[in-house]
């Protein structure tokens, strides 16, 4: 599903080498290591928009294709969750409307069953579908990110720390969901929480963070 | 003058470009009596000549040379627009530096007035003005200059207010010292804003000078670009045989090429 | 304390509603000559004797200075400006007539290009690599251009030139509100003019949306929308527009005062018969009655402008 083979990062000053990974479709891979280790970098590297280093790699491959190449393709396939929750939502719009528009933008049908189930699954109740962000509490923000991310039914589901600054109810609604998420589709889930990690990944990749 | 030849270099081209234009209009005007051939107010020759060897531009309906006039404007409309820019300029500065400095109420009644100010068209209120007053050249100068510092004084109180802020202790310390030595320590970070201003400032000059002209407002025998291009539009023959193209065209392009180089001199850099 | 904030609101207005009251009354008397008391007979107009009866009851340039501005406030409740010396019937009956006019150009060149400036100033802001900047430019240029010139310029080439639009007046001359076609020739005649008031409009909204977008851009939640994939229209008009309009709706009250005084000279060029011209014949006219009324006017237009805005905004934060 996803290929890397000797990918390196740099900033101004700064240099980040990675081991190759392969992760196989329906492979739940946790990425775990120190803060600093250049985790996020990677996934910014790879996925994000306003990655700021240069990437070097042999091999940076999505479903056989080259990850730059794609380009803007690639949101089809892959759902990229990031740190920033709290501010991801749009706060002149509802949950709905995001709801609606991310249907709309992945050519998706609104499918009523498909979408109660995941809501419930991350523990949101569709009340808050009419919400406003600033209606929301964090840890409710927090999980319609990840909504929004599943409910475009991607290839690979890539989250950035999940568990960072959340409440006890979105942790043990995210470790059931991410549960859920085996064996549906591909993962790739960056975080420091070893013990999160253990519970839902089906194995780890270690960055030392050598530089 | 090495530093500032280094950032006349860093200037990207369009803007180098404009600052040649308005150096050849500066050149323009200082020699401008030895440019035109003949005095401005000289009215002797054949009227409504076409362009031709002896009148470069033809001649208007009373029998002046239209380029000598077109030359002499440049002289009386730019020496208008430094005048009107500095003093708009220096004025909302120093209201912005007493409003800051003395606080309370001289700063709320400024900035009340400074309020008041942007809620009506400027313009309008300066057209009053300079028609009530008697129509001479250094009237409309006041009127200008009365009436268009507000935006000036806005920006730079914001802007003095954030120095405050940011540096608090430094100009605590100074804010016991009397008024000159608070300007002297505010002045570099004033001295950018009043160096923009100035030049818009010198373009709005110009831009409300011709709109009062258009009017009928000012000193009739201060032939500023404005009021040749007022003659022009008055003359009730200008769209036959192309008369336009020699008696309106050159004060209106001239007009355009000096407030547009003001205007794009003083864009932001990416 | 909220009830508090509108009553401090509606009594800074009404200060300026005093103050600007107060200069329009003190303008002409403080300028030296007071010219509001040479008698028109200076200026080659001839006046009858009874409206120069009507117009010392007016001013009364012989009670003291309060009494005169005690008298001025209790006209003004009457809406009494005074009388026009060159048209010879009251100002305001005078200014009511062209307002209409200003109107019907300035509130749709207000609402047109405002949109316009808006999609355009957000598509610069949104295009890659910073290349909408490249547009800045021309902008500033256009800006930088009186309004009369670029009417004046718009009147030559497609006026007398082109021949494609009328190029002055409102209506045929002749025509009444009931002749055939009136609503069309209305419509003709309005065309130029609109167009060259959206045109020296434009501009400073325009930046003004381009630089607000520049910063939504920035923001997290505009990074995730693309991440999910959201169509690119979406994000614009959801996600950058949605998020710029508090601030436009600040700059709209800016934008509409400045749209009815470009109004005035693209009239005053096009001999359109509202405020604008008005203005100009009473300034080639020196008929100071009528100039007073029309600065008077203009003030209060702006400071009920402002105050509309400014109330609109309150409740919307509050809201918030």
């Amino acid at each position: 599903m996803l290929v890397l083979e000797q990918a390196c990062i740099q900033y101004p000053g700064l240099s980040i080498d990675y081991p190759d990974i392969h992760i196989k479709p329906y492979e739940f891979v946790g990425i775990a290591g120190k803060s600093g280790c250049g985790k996020t970098s990677l996934l910014e590297a790879l996925f994000g928009i306003n990655f700021a280093g240069t990437f070097h790699y042999a091999k940076a491959q999505l479903a056989g294709q080259d990850l730059v190449a794609l380009g803007e393709r690639k949101r089809r396939w892959v759902s990229y969750c990031p740190q920033f929750s709290q501010n991801a939502l749009n706060p002149r719009l509802t949950m709905e409307q995001h709801l609606l528009l991310t249907l709309k933008g992945n050519d998706l049908p609104y499918d009523p069953v498909h979408i109660e189930r995941l809501l419930q699954q991350l523990k949101l109740s569709t009340d808050l579908l009419g919400r406003y962000p600033s209606m929301l509490s964090g840890g409710q923000k927090q999980r319609f990110v990840l909504f929004f991310c599943a409910v475009k039914q991607p290839r690979l589901l890539v989250l950035d720390e999940p568990s960072s600054a959340i409440d006890l109810i979105t942790l043990r609604s995210l470790v059931e969901f991410l549960s859920q998420m085996r064996g549906q589709t591909t993962v790739l889930m960056v975080a420091h929480n070893w013990a999160l990690l253990r519970r839902v990944a089906d194995r780890l990749i270690l960055l030392s963070g050598e530089r | 003058m090495n530093e500032l030849r280094a950032r006349i270099v860093k200037l990207p081209l369009y803007k180098k470009v404009c600052l040649a234009i308005l150096a050849l209009y500066l050149v323009i005007a200082i020699f401008a009596p030895a440019i035109m051939p003949y005095a401005a107010s000289d009215f002797s020759h054949r009227r409504l000549a076409p362009p031709g060897r002896a009148h470069l531009l033809g001649t208007n309906e009373l029998g002046h040379d239209i380029f000598s006039l077109l030359i002499n404007g440049f002289r009386i409309t730019i020496s208008l627009a430094l005048v009107a820019g500095f003093a708009t300029t220096t004025l909302g500065t120093a209201l912005a530096f007493i409003s800051v400095y003395f606080g309370g109420l001289i700063d709320d009644t400024l900035h009340f007035i400074a309020n008041l100010f942007l809620m009506v068209p400027e313009l309008v209120v300066i057209m009053f003005v300079a028609v009530f007053a008697a129509p001479t050249l250094s009237n409309t100068v006041i009127a200008i200059v009365l009436f268009s510092w507000v935006r000036v004084y806005k920006i730079v109180r914001a802007k003095l207010l954030d120095c405050l802020k940011k540096d608090r202790v430094i100009y605590t310390l100074s804010l016991k010292g009397n008024f000159l030595d608070v300007a002297r320590v505010l002045a570099p970070d004033v001295l950018p804003i009043w160096g923009s201003f100035f030049v818009i400032q010198c373009n709005r000059a110009v831009m409300y000078e011709t709109t009062l002209s258009f009017f009928g407002i000012g000193d009739p025998l201060a032939k500023t670009w404005g009021k040749l291009i007022k003659s022009a539009m008055d003359y009730s023959n200008l769209y036959y045989d192309n008369v336009f193209l020699w008696y309106l065209l050159p004060p209106v392009l001239v007009v355009l090429g000096f407030v547009i180089c003001l205007a794009l001199l003083v864009t932001q850099e990416e | 304390m909220r009830r508090n904030s509108v009553l401090r609101l509606i009594l800074r207005y009404i200060l300026y509603l005093l103050v600007a009251i107060l200069v329009s009354f003190a303008l002409p008397r403080l300028i030296p000559g007071n010219p509001l008391f040479l008698l028109a007979g200076d200026h080659g107009i001839d006046v009858p004797s009874n409206l120069l009866k009507q117009f010392e009851a007016y001013y009364a340039p012989d009670l003291p200075i309060v009494e005169q501005f005690f008298l001025y406030l209790r006209n003004l409740a009457k809406f009494d400006l005074g009388y026009s010396f060159y048209y010879k019937t009251p100002v305001i009956t005078r200014i009511l007539g062209a307002f209409k006019w200003t109107m019907l150009l300035s509130v749709p060149a207000l609402l047109i290009s405002t949109m316009l400036a808006i999609g355009l100033g957000v598509r610069m802001g949104l295009a890659p690599k910073g290349r909408g900047a490249s547009l800045l430019p021309p902008l500033l240029a256009i800006q930088a251009v009186p309004t009369v010139l670029i009417a004046a310029l718009g009147q030559i080439l497609l006026g007398y030139k082109l021949r494609v639009f009328p190029a002055s007046g409102a209506y045929t001359p002749g025509m009444t509100p009931h002749s055939p076609g009136y609503a069309l020739d209305v419509l003709a005649h309005l065309l130029l003019p609109l167009i060259i008031l959206i045109i020296a409009e434009i501009p400073s909204t325009a930046i003004f949306a381009y630089n607000s977008t520049l910063r939504i851009k920035q923001e997290q939640y505009v990074t995730f929308a693309k991440y999910l994939g959201i169509d690119h229209r979406d994000v614009r008009r959801e996600f950058i527009i949605k998020n710029i309009l508090p601030e436009m709706l600040g700059k709209l009250s800016i934008q509409a005062i400045m749209c009815v005084a470009g109004s005035l000279f693209v009239e005053a060029v096009f001999s359109y018969p509202g405020l604008g011209t008005l203005l100009k014949q009473a300034t080639s006219y020196r008929d100071y009655p009528l100039m007073q009324g029309i600065l008077l006017m203009s003030c209060l237009y702006g400071i009920g402008i402002n105050f509309i805005f400014e109330f609109i905004l309150h409740r919307y934060t509050r809201f918030r």
